[in-house]
């Protein structure tokens, strides 16, 4: 042992890493993996019933339509974010990259929501937006269209993409300085020969910024993806655990929870007799689901970094 | 290269296949899975953990005792636990209460899953059946010999803390239910006073319309938001048919549900809520009210403190019988379990007979007004007096959906998330929405 061990030091350095990647990962990803072999409520004995919890979720036609829901939503919001955010935050990139008039203070405004909490964002939103005392309403009642004002935050048909704004209200500036990162490893002699040229502002951006960036934007839209698949608490905190009325805020981290955990309810209440079982068969689900992605982002990388 | 590879893919799989088992080692222990081996365990383990709490209980030491209190109503009941506590503290200077807000039903469930309960949670009895779930399987400290004297107390109290006729919670002292809240002011104004039948409530409904008041003020946003007001209809409705299928029983005849939903949809087309429920939640709806944009509302009597600052009254829904309908409810202010596994099981079945005491009723009765169900507390409070006149408690639909369901069929989650929210936009209509409702009973 003590000869493996100095034949690889590095091993030594990544022991503690390991471990706690395995204990507060693996293990909690594994664990779940093996409560879906079971029925479960959370509570008595479970009983191993094989693969029936997966069968279960891809054939009953009510959680089927539970998970195309969920599903179609996580897509909305991530599909919302490539085509709508992404190029913002590129373009807002670009701009500070090229220390445009007061860019500086662009940055800092534009990153500064990543510090605050979930809640506090939607709390701030509905100070804006909610039907008796949001500003926007009062604004569109003192200006003669008070026809139009509405409580915005809560409407059903709205509910993914009132969801989708504040999470890219939030997230803008996170994308945005990896973008400035990026564009700062691209040669100046480059760009500044582009110029010569006659290459305008746009035009750098389209044919010289854009390619050479192309890493980036292809790990942030992976990154987009998972964190659309994964989203919960903006969603929780406007739709409650059953995901707002007719699922229309509902995602697939959300049904996890409803299904794990039940509704809260102060009237009480039934546990689920496969609550857990069915639960963690839909985690091992969404899991797999950002997993592959996961790895196609990894073999991609290697991929590029080979032909580079 | 590619060996080296597999030999670390290998090792990292073994390590955490190891950690699973470990894990689901203990999992069952905890869990008291129901095997032999399991059971004996635990008992055993319960049965040390007890000696070593009764060693030093009677020796004198000063013991803690971690309370788990309910997160989401400290604001609610936090000025109350404070004085209960020190009340408790001052009558046992040897047990000192550490009181933390952190139980919620995902707290719960996850510290009984990791066998981590603190020694004395909030529980909500038998409205949920995860008390008999836990009691089953022997997470609860049987409280029988700790809370001895349970004369004062109704029936409804004792079933809500008992398990196949074990006493695993401490009793509740009140009664609360979903009432009409109405402003005072906005129904002189306008001449009206509290409806005693469904009908006389619609003419009050239609005046404060036709004088261009919002007569309720109605969250349809959240599942619960929206329960409210269909909730306090049911039983001025359907309450023979819920009390049917409380018992388990199945009906022939909907036709009193169908008139409920029809009445529920009827009172909603009139527009006695206004036009943007379905977008508003119930602390928007409750803003309004508070605000005078609404002339009633349907809420908790627990609630009641949110409209202090207001000259308001309060009346059960009547139904077209002419009687006042509550639903039955016993609170949950006072109702606390205890892990069979704490080390100090004479300091928490002090606390928790404490709890079901006059003195720490009437301190919660101080902070909180609720309609008391023991003798000894005298109502004050002239709204909670005018929610006490109830002609009929009523089954609480919720309740009575949830324990209705069985393995095949949820009526509860599709009541509150399918059935309920689309009757309320017009996704469904009537008959649509109860022939739902009908096929998933009949499950």
């Amino acid at each position: 042992m003590k000869k493996f061990l100095a034949k690889r030091p590095y091993l030594m350095f990544l022991l503690p890493g390991i471990i706690v990647y395995s204990v507060f990962v693996v293990y909690p990803i594994l664990s779940a993996g093996y409560i879906s072999f079971f029925r479960w409520n959370g509570y008595g004995p479970k009983e191993f019933v094989g693969l029936q919890n997966y069968r279960e979720l891809f054939t009953n036609v009510n959680m089927m339509s539970q998970l195309g829901n969920a599903l179609k939503n996580c897509l909305t919001i991530f599909l919302l974010s490539v085509i709508i955010m992404m190029p913002i935050q590129i373009i807002m990139a670009y701009i500070i990259h090229a220390k445009s008039r007061g860019s500086g203070f662009f940055q800092v405004a534009v990153f500064s929501p990543q510090f605050i909490s979930t809640p506090v964002i939607v709390f701030i939103f509905t100070l804006l937006f909610d039907g008796s005392f949001g500003i926007v309403n009062k604004i569109l009642r003192e200006t003669g269209l008070g026809n139009l004002a509405r409580p915005w935050m809560g409407i059903p048909e709205y509910g993914i993409y009132v969801v989708w704004f504040m999470m890219t209200w939030a997230g803008m500036g996170v994308g945005m300085v990896y973008f400035i990162g990026a564009m700062k490893m691209i040669s100046h002699e480059i760009l500044e020969s582009a110029y010569v040229d006659g290459a305008g502002f746009w035009k750098r951006l389209w044919y010289i910024v854009l390619p050479q960036i192309k890493g980036t934007i292809f790990n942030i839209v992976l990154t987009s993806y998972i964190i659309s698949m994964t989203v919960f608490d903006f969603n929780y905190i406007l739709g409650g655990s059953g995901g707002g009325i007719s699922g229309s805020v509902d995602t697939l981290a959300l049904m996890f929870y409803r299904t794990a955990f039940g509704e809260n309810s102060p009237l009480g209440g039934k546990v689920s007799v496969n609550a857990m079982g069915m639960g963690t068969t839909i985690a091992c689900v969404l899991f797999l689901m950002v997993f592959v992605v996961a790895i196609i982002q990894i073999i991609l990388m290697f991929r590029t970094k080979k032909e580079d | 290269m590619k060996m080296k590879n597999l030999k670390m893919m290998a090792l990292t799989m073994t390590m955490a296949v190891v950690l699973t088992a470990c894990g689901s080692k203990s999992g069952n222990h905890g869990a008291a899975s129901g095997t032999d081996t399991d059971s004996s365990a635990q008992e055993s383990s319960q049965d040390s953990n007890q000696k070593d709490s009764q060693d030093s209980n009677t020796d004198g030491k000063e013991v803690t005792i971690t309370v788990w209190g309910e997160g989401e109503q400290q604001a609610l009941y936090g000025d109350a636990f404070a004085e209960i506590n020190a009340a408790f503290e001052k009558a046992n200077p040897d047990i000192k209460i550490d009181y933390q807000w952190s139980g919620s039903f995902d707290s719960l469930t996850v510290a009984v899953q990791t066998d981590s309960l603190p020694d004395v949670f909030y529980t909500q009895g038998n409205k949920n059946t995860s008390l008999s779930e836990m009691a089953a399987n022997g997470y609860l400290l049987p409280l029988d010999e700790y809370i001895t004297d349970t004369s004062r107390f109704p029936e409804d109290a004792l079933a809500y803390a008992t398990v196949d006729d074990v006493l695993y919670s401490s009793l509740p002292a009140f009664f609360d239910y979903a009432v009409v809240f109405y402003n005072a002011d906005i129904f002189a104004k306008y001449e009206l006073e509290a409806p005693k039948t469904w009908d006389e409530f619609l003419a009050v409904c239609k005046t404060l319309q036709d004088n261009g008041e919002l007569p309720m003020a109605y969250g349809g946003n959240g599942w619960l938001d929206r329960y409210w007001l269909f909730g306090a209809m049911a039983p001025a409705y359907m309450e023979s048919e819920m009390v049917t299928w409380n018992e388990g029983g199945e009906i022939s005849d909907y036709a009193k549900v169908k008139e409920c939903f029809a009445d529920y949809r009827a009172f909603l087309d009139a527009g006695y809520a206004g036009t943007d429920y379905a977008a508003t939640d119930m602390a928007s709806a409750q803003l309004s009210f508070t605000n005078g944009q609404g002339a009633m509302i349907v809420d908790g009597t627990w609630n009641k403190g949110l409209y202090e600052s207001m000259n308001i009254g309060c009346f059960p829904i009547p139904g077209k019988d002419g009687k006042g309908y509550s639903q039955s409810g016993p609170s949950q202010s006072l109702t606390y379990s205890a892990s069979a596994k704490t080390a100090h099981p004479e300091a928490v079945g002090k606390y928790l007979a404490f709890l079901s005491s006059e003195e720490a009723e009437q301190i919660m009765f101080d902070h909180v007004p609720s309609i008391p169900i023991v003798d000894g507390i005298a109502i004050t409070d002239p709204v909670i007096a005018a929610a006490a006149e109830y002609d009929v408690i009523g089954q609480n639909l919720f309740g009575v959906l949830s324990f209705a369901g069985n393995e095949n069929s949820q009526p509860a989650d599709l009541f509150t998330n399918d059935v309920l929210p689309k009757l309320m936009t017009g996704e469904y209509t009537v008959d649509q929405a109860l022939e739902l409702f009908q096929k998933e009973l009949e499950k």
